[in-house]
């Protein structure tokens, strides 16, 4: 990335490296999260407090550490959204609408299309959306965040081994939703 | 020579199978550990990395026949491009971080339920320095003629005070006025007849009050109060 990028004034200096990464961030915030609003505001609120770190002086690391403490920090928010939901449904007495839209939203996609729309990958993305979410989680910050499972295990409070496990996991689900696509004739 | 059935069992019986070479078994005990991290979901070796896992030609031993077939998956996984963030979208997220410093940490707008009383308490005290004024010209009317109110401009001024013993009198004129908060008690919220949730505390003070004369005695008046605050509260 080249951080000499001409920006326009009305632009922060953190705008190139938002380009670049905030599509993978968002993705991790809708699978953290109920609705694309709500991945919009806990990734503006770890976004928020990161600039405030980076300016303030008290960010520890370089600008290579930044993924990793916004993949932290929009878990953290994510969590203190949802608990804050739950009680204000139970004061409402309102029922979770659609809890398999998990950070969903019908006019966005989670991927970008591709050039060979083929059913393997059209059932990749469905069983990717499908998948609980702390199996999800650990594949977002693994292929596209390009974390390792050290880094995934501190950011979710869980073991090097434990990470590496649930990315397992995770993968020979979306494994075992191709094979019963087969099995099906789908594939 | 005709061999019978017992002697040619001895014979074979004497050969033994011959040993694995080194590389099957190496191959086969690797498969076998990978079948054991698949049932118990111990991916110690996942770390490492498949490249770690060679053989002694230094090309990758899959470790088992379906560990191709993951990787098809994870590549497959790994060509799919997260969708990008709208353009307005990320306007306003890099507008957030440019205006970092207008956000309002979580903590600084908490506000409890039961504030701590030393904040209470000199929150009330200012409202009392306001006050204090009004005491000084209050407290110089107890000294007035008896159920005669002296005028404010006059009495706010000057206190005469005539001793008993027919000593001279000594003017006495307003040096200081305070109050202090003796206790406060915040009884929660309570509930009006007509449904109004209204938080109800009481404050016990003391409003005192001190005038000094020409020659630096002073006069000290202690006014005890007990005050009842009602203040509605809003809620979802």
């Amino acid at each position: 990335m080249n951080l000499a990028t001409v920006k326009t004034p009305d632009q922060s200096r953190f705008r190139p490296w938002l380009e670049e990464h905030g599509s993978k961030l968002l993705l991790f915030a809708r699978q953290q999260t109920r609705s694309l609003a709500d991945a919009e505001d806990v990734l503006q609120d770890a976004l928020v407090k990161l600039a405030r770190k980076v300016e303030e002086g008290t960010f520890l690391g370089d600008e290579g550490a930044w993924l990793s403490f916004l993949y932290t920090q929009i878990r953290r928010e994510a969590i203190d959204l949802g608990r804050k939901e739950d009680r204000r449904r139970k004061r409402e007495e309102k029922v979770v609408k659609d809890e398999t839209s998990l950070g969903r939203n019908i006019e966005m996609p989670m991927f970008e299309e591709s050039e060979s729309e083929d059913e393997q990958r059209r059932i990749l993305v469905q069983g990717l959306e499908r998948l609980p979410k702390k199996f999800a989680e650990v594949i977002s910050m693994k292929l596209w965040g390009e974390r390792t499972f050290a880094e995934i295990g501190e950011a979710l409070g869980v073991s090097l081994n434990t990470a590496a496990s649930r990315y397992r996991y995770g993968i020979k689900a979306l494994r075992n939703e191709l094979a019963e696509a087969r099995d099906r004739g789908d594939l | 020579m005709n061999l019978d059935r017992i002697q040619v069992e001895e014979e074979l019986a004497k050969l033994a199978p011959a040993p694995l070479p080194e590389s099957l078994l190496e191959r086969f005990d690797r498969a076998m550990g990978a079948a054991v991290e698949s049932v118990r979901g111990d991916d110690v070796g996942l770390e490492r990395g498949r490249d770690e896992v060679k053989g002694d030609s230094g090309a990758e031993i899959p470790l088992f026949a379906a560990e191709s077939e993951l990787d098809a998956i994870e590549k497959g996984l790994r060509g799919m491009v997260p969708y990008g963030v709208p353009e307005d979208m990320l306007s306003r997220l890099d507008d957030a971080m440019s205006r970092w410093h207008e956000e309002v940490p979580l903590e600084e707008k908490v506000i409890a339920i039961h504030p701590e009383a030393d904040n209470e308490a000199s929150s009330w005290l200012g409202l009392r320095a306001v006050a204090a004024v009004g005491l000084l010209g209050a407290a110089a009317a107890l000294f007035t003629g008896a159920g005669q109110p002296a005028s404010m401009a006059e009495s706010s001024e000057r206190i005469t005070v005539s001793p008993q013993d027919g000593a001279a009198s000594a003017f006495f004129s307003p040096a200081d006025a305070r109050t202090s908060v003796i206790s406060k008690n915040n009884h929660g919220v309570i509930w009006t007849a007509n449904g109004q949730p209204i938080r109800y505390k009481d404050v016990f003070v003391t409003n005192r009050v001190q005038f000094a004369n020409e020659r630096g005695e002073r006069l000290t008046v202690d006014e005890p109060k007990r005050e009842l605050i009602l203040t509605p509260v809003k809620f979802d």
